[in-house]
């Protein structure tokens, strides 16, 4: 049997949601603006790449991270400019951008496929570490970890409890009204999907040189993708995107575990690896299923306030 | 756009460009796109211009000889890519085509496994059958999302993660139960003879490229996705005066231009949905099912990815079959030529890069048909 007690299943379990956590907050900062992003997939993997290339090439793990968020930051202004700027189809320019990062992680990470380079560290928080079971799935891990921690509450006090954020979620819920008060409606949408790509490419960055410790083609796996459905499960909140994140990042991890539980007449010798792979497309699937039929009811819609103006082509 | 003492300003044109002007303004942008990709190139410390045209293993020549195996791709490519401009057309953006096309290869696998002894005549159909069916079950998750999905990108989300099922299903019996036992590699049996698509094969010695080029016997079916190109134009695209003709062609056509005009009108948002979606996602099966009877002849753990390549060769002909085939040929060509970029030493996967730089431009070159570009001095 599984164990789900185990504390080195819930180490990696943490480790897997921040990856989803990072790309997520990005995602829905764009969202609340009114942009919607498809991109994120390619942002994610061209910032994996490019950040592991460089850090490999300079043997320095922070320009590489930087690197990424550089490269997240500049396909999310490709879009910004087909989307705010020409007014063009969001789903399409996100489309686009996805098929653009997915070879342009080819090209930058061409160099340094199976290249081995020592990535981030944990780093253990001296007194919180000393907890039972919780220091050690919790307060060891690398600073990522703990940056996903601290990003959660300070964006979402940012989009709740500040101008700044007032203005984000007016202009992503009626942008000619705000335009009428002076708001000037493009900038903050550009700085939004701009600050959303560079999060993907952090994202990509800790993939690559905080998780995994690899660079291989097509190594998200459609993670990217999920971050997309994550932002609808977290109901365009940066807190709900934090325990999201936990939960498909569960999905991600636990897959493992059940590969040597045996099923009675379909797998008598075990689970094969690629049906268990299935499980988290599969799940999130099912997820939204459920998700969309309870979300589709306008008076739900008003009260959880998703951006009434997401993915509206915005004339002035 | 302010920029310095100038203003830029978007002029709305009185009329929208049609026709050849249109498609005039496409290969315009497409070349910008071949600028960019050398720009990028070029960067990287390789010279484009040595790439496409000059040297002895450029681009071009390369195209050129193997110019037969380009109707390789651009069998499935154009097959899913008219499958993919009938819900794109209506706004319905499905992007997991690459799902709908291995479920065809399933399919057609299946079929001709489970009736080795029927004759090509019946066998063969019903795999295309078959195929069709699958893909576009694999489509139906689609449906319910637009229809009923509560939230902007649920379909394409959902369009998307259905590529992962269908791609480990395809590992799981490949390396599993349909393995052939004969070889060391996760590979299907090959095809019983009375599945295997036939084909005239026919050799031509091309003098000035000093080389044989040999037509394949997979382009029988060839005929089959020309056949399926018109008649999807005769009856979902042909316009007069640019109003659709046929019935359901205008439903498609207003649900993705005013789907609240459509609405008041008494058009029914889910049928146009259900049908664009089955036809889509059952075009894709047939070129899984061409793919493996014409061309593979056996499963392989792998695609070739030709269900996202086909999104933006769907965009570049202009969401019409007709252009579609161009930009098919267009793209069929740059994927053979893709070896040519493989002997510089960059990744195939800058092929990928390629693609979407094209549809980027294509997005902006579809703003000019409708606005031109003015600086004032402000």
């Amino acid at each position: 049997m599984v164990e789900l007690l185990n504390p080195i299943l819930w180490h990696s379990i943490v480790a897997a949601a921040t990856f989803f956590v990072l790309p997520t907050l990005g995602e829905i900062y764009a969202e609340r603006s009114g942009i919607l992003n498809l991109g994120i997939e390619g942002m994610v993997i061209a910032g994996a790449a490019g950040s592991y290339a460089i850090a490999y090439q300079t043997q320095d793990i922070l320009l590489g991270v930087l690197f990424g968020m550089f490269i997240g930051g500049l396909l999310a202004t490709i879009h910004a400019i087909l989307t705010i700027t020409f007014n063009r189809n969001q789903v399409v320019s996100g489309i686009g951008l996805t098929i653009l990062g997915t070879g342009l992680s080819g090209l930058l990470g061409d160099a340094v496929v199976g290249k081995a380079l020592k990535g981030i560290d944990s780093t253990p928080i001296p007194i919180l570490k000393d907890i039972p079971t919780i220091g050690e799935v919790f307060f060891d891990q690398n600073i990522f970890v703990y940056l996903s921690f601290i990003l959660a509450p300070i964006l979402w006090f940012i989009l709740y409890k500040t101008r700044i954020g007032i203005l984000i979620r007016s202009v992503g819920e009626n942008p000619s009204a705000s335009m009428n008060q002076g708001v000037n409606v493009r900038l903050i949408r550009y700085l939004c999907v701009i600050f959303g790509g560079m999060m993907a490419g952090l994202g990509g960055a800790y993939l690559s040189l905080g998780w995994l410790n690899f660079w291989t083609d097509g190594m998200t796996q459609g993670r990217g993708w999920i971050v997309i459905a994550l932002v609808v499960v977290a109901l365009w909140n940066p807190l709900g995107a934090f325990i999201g994140s936990y939960l498909f990042g569960m999905f991600d991890v636990l897959q493992f575990s059940f590969q040597h539980e045996a099923i009675p007449f379909i797998f008598p010798t075990g689970i094969p690896p690629s049906v268990l792979k299935m499980m988290p497309p599969v799940s999130t699937i099912l997820f939204l299923a459920i998700w969309g039929i309870i979300l589709s009811q306008q008076k739900v819609k008003s009260i959880v306030g998703a951006p009434t103006a997401l993915a509206k082509p915005f004339e002035d | 756009m302010k920029i310095a003492n100038y203003e830029l300003i978007f002029q709305k044109r009185t009329f929208s460009i049609t026709g050849f002007r249109a498609i005039a303004y496409r290969i315009l942008f497409v070349i910008f796109g071949l600028m960019t990709v050398g720009f990028i190139f070029l960067l990287n410390g390789i010279n484009p211009l040595d790439l496409f045209f000059l040297s002895n293993r450029s681009m071009l020549r390369i195209i050129l000889i193997l110019l037969p195996h380009t109707f390789v791709s651009f069998i499935p490519l154009l097959c899913i890519a008219i499958g993919l401009a009938i819900p794109f057309k209506a706004r319905i953006d499905n992007i997991g085509a690459e799902g709908q096309f291995i479920m065809g290869m399933l399919a057609a696998t299946w079929t001709a496994m489970e009736f080795p002894d029927l004759p090509s005549i019946v066998l063969i159909p019903l795999m295309f059958l078959n195929g069709f069916i699958l893909g576009a079950i694999w489509a139906l998750p689609v449906v319910f999302f637009r229809a009923k999905g509560g939230f902007q990108g649920a379909d394409v989300v959902v369009s998307f993660l259905m590529v992962f099922p269908a791609l480990y299903l395809m590992q799981y019996l490949v390396s599993g139960p349909w393995r052939d036992p004969a070889t060391g590699f996760a590979f299907s049996k090959i095809l019983p003879e009375s599945a295997q698509i036939p084909g005239i094969p026919i050799e031509i010695y091309v003098p000035f490229l000093d080389a044989t080029w040999n037509f394949d016997p997979v382009h029988i079916s060839i005929f089959l996705v020309l056949i399926i190109a018109l008649v999807t134009y005769y009856y979902l695209f042909r316009t007069e005066e640019g109003i659709p003709k046929t019935k359901i062609g205008y439903e498609i056509n207003v649900t993705g231009k005013n789907p609240l005009a459509g609405r008041m009108a008494g058009i029914s948002f889910f049928k146009v949905i259900l049908i664009s979606m089955i036809i889509s996602g059952g075009l894709a099966g047939i070129a899984g099912v061409a793919e493996i009877a014409g061309n593979k002849l056996r499963l392989t753990v792998n695609s070739a990815g030709y269900g996202f390549t086909a999104i933006v060769v769907a965009y570049l002909g202009g969401l019409n079959p007709i252009g579609i085939i161009f930009s098919a040929l267009f793209f069929a060509a740059l994927i053979s030529g893709g070896t040519a970029i493989n002997l510089t030493g960059l990744p195939v996967s800058a092929l990928d890069m390629f693609s979407g730089i094209i549809l980027f431009y294509v997005l902006l070159s579809e703003f000019f048909f409708r606005y031109t570009i003015k600086w004032r001095r402000s």
